[in-house]
């Protein structure tokens, strides 16, 4: 007995001369984190917001949001700090918009994303997408923004958090009215809707009886299965349990939980006449013609837009034929390159036209090929032959 | 032996001949986490050294007081005293380090070199012999970490002293591909094993 109380009474020591000295590092440490945290955040600040004076704190459930103003105490924007769940753990940022809510950038305060993958949401081409848009545009990958094939993952995580980052902020600090929907003045029957859900569209159709919605059904998503099954059927039974939208949407599939909310949201607005019937319109890419039979022998430059920049192409044309297409330039990912090149060169010399197939790895820059391949040929058309022979 | 080299042999025996890497493969944990750029294995390593030398002079001071039966958790309660001390140092006046280093920092508690080292060595020994053996140990890991740190930095990434962009410099041209993969963990064990298999081959022809 005494034994053991000698022994409990040197661990207690131990531990008490062990937290005194914490005690003690912490109070010298403390100040001097936070002052360097706060600094950090106001040289963030500083470059959104040249100029501004002061800042108001706004805890969200969604992260925090600062109200930025300038010295007449007229709002100049708002910087929220959020965080996004990527591929690996949570993406935290700051996102800047003005004062209607507009992106003005963003900054990647911490992530822990595979390097050399899902890092690719720190570069500028992925950020700069978003600059200018705002809570009225649909920042919906494959729209207006895109996502990165080989980081699907990080990307698509970045560009749904900033989603409803803006519109939370534009909600609650800009004034914009949401639309509430009081589900009993919907009238009886069955709607369908669609929204953005973490990879794709989701489409719901919804059935209302009495006032109250009593079944939800998901048609068509393109969300990866095994996490799909998190947010599908839980979601639906939370919003017909509690007969609200405003449901608890964290779960392991958290985008794809807030899409079935808004896709469900859109088709009782739908019903109340709220707004317009989405219409599936398929985007018709415009066809260039250039008729490889007219353009006189001899060697063209041209370049279009890739993935990263500009992609350059020297083409040569012998015989009213294509012989031969050189890539000299381009700023696209090796590892995505190699998927588009040279095999979409070799289909354009095989087939003899541009209406190839350029589903590859790397879409984006075989699309990008082979609109530099015109750009060099139409090119020569227009320079009345002339072009840049050799 | 003389006196003083005794102080000399505590100090050298962790370089190479006992390497707590290379010879023991102890701390492979913090060893593949934090490897990806020179600066963080160097930072790393000099963490650890740091915490193993405040480690062995308090265990050895107190070696005669410490009760056998409850030494292990004294000697982890000493070791985490020291390892939060240097967490909330580098957080304070090295923010970049400390936000790279992230969990493997308060990781260094159970870093089995630095227990090894005080329950074979300093719970037994004089304070002087204590240290000289605790900063061998650690500047053993600190060499390991800088070695495994360097290939992976130069083949994974293609700079030296990077990530900050103020002191990096890219050792190859513009065209210059990275093998990413020595940038993942994956990469850390092949090229561990491979510097494992140098690192033998010269014990061996050397005869140390």
């Amino acid at each position: 007995m005494r034994e053991i109380l000698r022994l409990s009474l040197i661990l207690t020591l131990v531990g008490i001369v062990s937290a005194t000295l914490l005690t003690a590092a912490h109070n010298v440490t403390e100040p001097i984190i936070l002052e360097r945290r706060a600094a950090d955040y106001r040289d963030a600040l500083e470059r959104f917001f040249p100029g501004f004076d002061s800042f108001e704190t706004e805890q969200l459930d969604e992260g925090r949001f600062d109200l930025i103003y300038d010295e007449d105490s007229d709002l100049m924007g708002i910087m929220a700090t959020v965080a996004a769940s990527g591929y690996d753990g949570d993406i935290n940022y700051n996102l800047a918009l003005d004062e209607e809510g507009r992106i003005i950038g963003m900054n990647i305060v911490s992530h822990t994303e595979t390097p050399g993958i899902g890092d690719v949401i720190e570069r500028d081409n992925f950020q700069e997408q978003f600059i200018g848009k705002s809570y009225e545009d649909p920042i919906t990958a494959g729209e207006d923004v895109e996502i990165i094939t080989g980081a699907t993952v990080s990307t698509a995580a970045m560009v749904n958090s900033i989603r409803q980052t803006t519109e939370v902020a534009a909600v609650n600090f800009l004034d914009v009215e949401v639309v509430e929907i009081d589900f009993a003045e919907v009238p009886d029957g069955t709607y369908q809707g669609i929204a953005q859900g973490f990879i794709g569209p989701i489409e719901v159709e919804v059935e209302v009886s009495d006032g109250e919605v009593v079944n939800i059904e998901v048609l068509e998503h393109e969300e990866t299965a095994t996490y799909f099954v998190e947010a599908y059927p839980v979601i639906p039974e939370r919003i017909i349990e509690e007969q609200s939208l405003d449901v608890d949407t964290q779960t392991g599939a958290t985008g794809s939980a807030i899409g079935i909310v808004n896709a469900v949201e859109n088709a009782l607005l739908q019903a109340l006449g709220l707004e317009d019937e989405i219409e599936e319109e398929p985007v018709e890419e415009e066809p260039v013609d250039v008729d490889i039979g007219e353009v006189p022998d001899g060697t063209y430059q041209g370049s279009a837009e890739g993935f990263f920049g500009p992609i350059v192409v020297e083409v040569e044309v012998s015989g009213g034929e294509i012989v031969g297409i050189e890539v000299l330039e381009h700023e696209d990912t090796p590892e995505y390159f190699r998927e588009a090149y040279p095999a979409i060169p070799e289909q354009i010399i095989e087939e003899q036209h541009f209406d190839i197939d350029t589903e590859t790895g790397a879409t984006g820059t075989a699309q990008g090929i082979v609109n530099a391949v015109l750009d060099a040929l139409s090119g020569a058309l227009n320079n009345g032959g002339g072009g840049e022979e050799n | 032996m003389e006196p003083k080299n005794v102080y000399l042999q505590d100090l050298t025996r962790g370089l190479v001949k006992e390497n707590p890497v290379f010879v023991s493969l102890l701390g492979m944990c913090p060893l593949l986490g934090v490897t990806g750029f020179l600066f963080y294995g160097f930072g790393m390593g000099v963490a650890t050294t740091a915490v193993t030398i405040g480690g062995t002079l308090i265990v050895s001071l107190l070696r005669n007081l410490i009760p056998k039966q409850v030494r292990i958790p004294i000697f982890i309660v000493v070791v985490a005293t020291f390892v939060t001390v240097i967490e909330m140092s580098l957080e304070a006046f090295q923010p970049a380090l400390h936000e790279a280093l992230g969990v493997f920092v308060p990781l260094i508690v159970c870093n089995c070199l630095i227990l090894g080292r005080l329950e074979a060595f300093s719970s037994k020994r004089p304070v002087l012999r204590s240290v000289a053996d605790g900063l061998g140990a650690g500047l053993g890991f600190t060499l390991a970490l800088v070695i495994l740190a360097f290939v992976r930095e130069v083949l994974g990434h293609g700079t030296l002293l990077g990530p900050d962009p103020d002191t990096v410099v890219q050792l190859f041209g513009p065209n210059f591909e990275a093998m990413t993969i020595f940038a993942q963990p994956a990469g850390a064990f092949i090229a561990l094993g491979l510097l494992l298999a140098l690192f033998n081959m010269m014990m061996k022809r050397f005869n140390i």
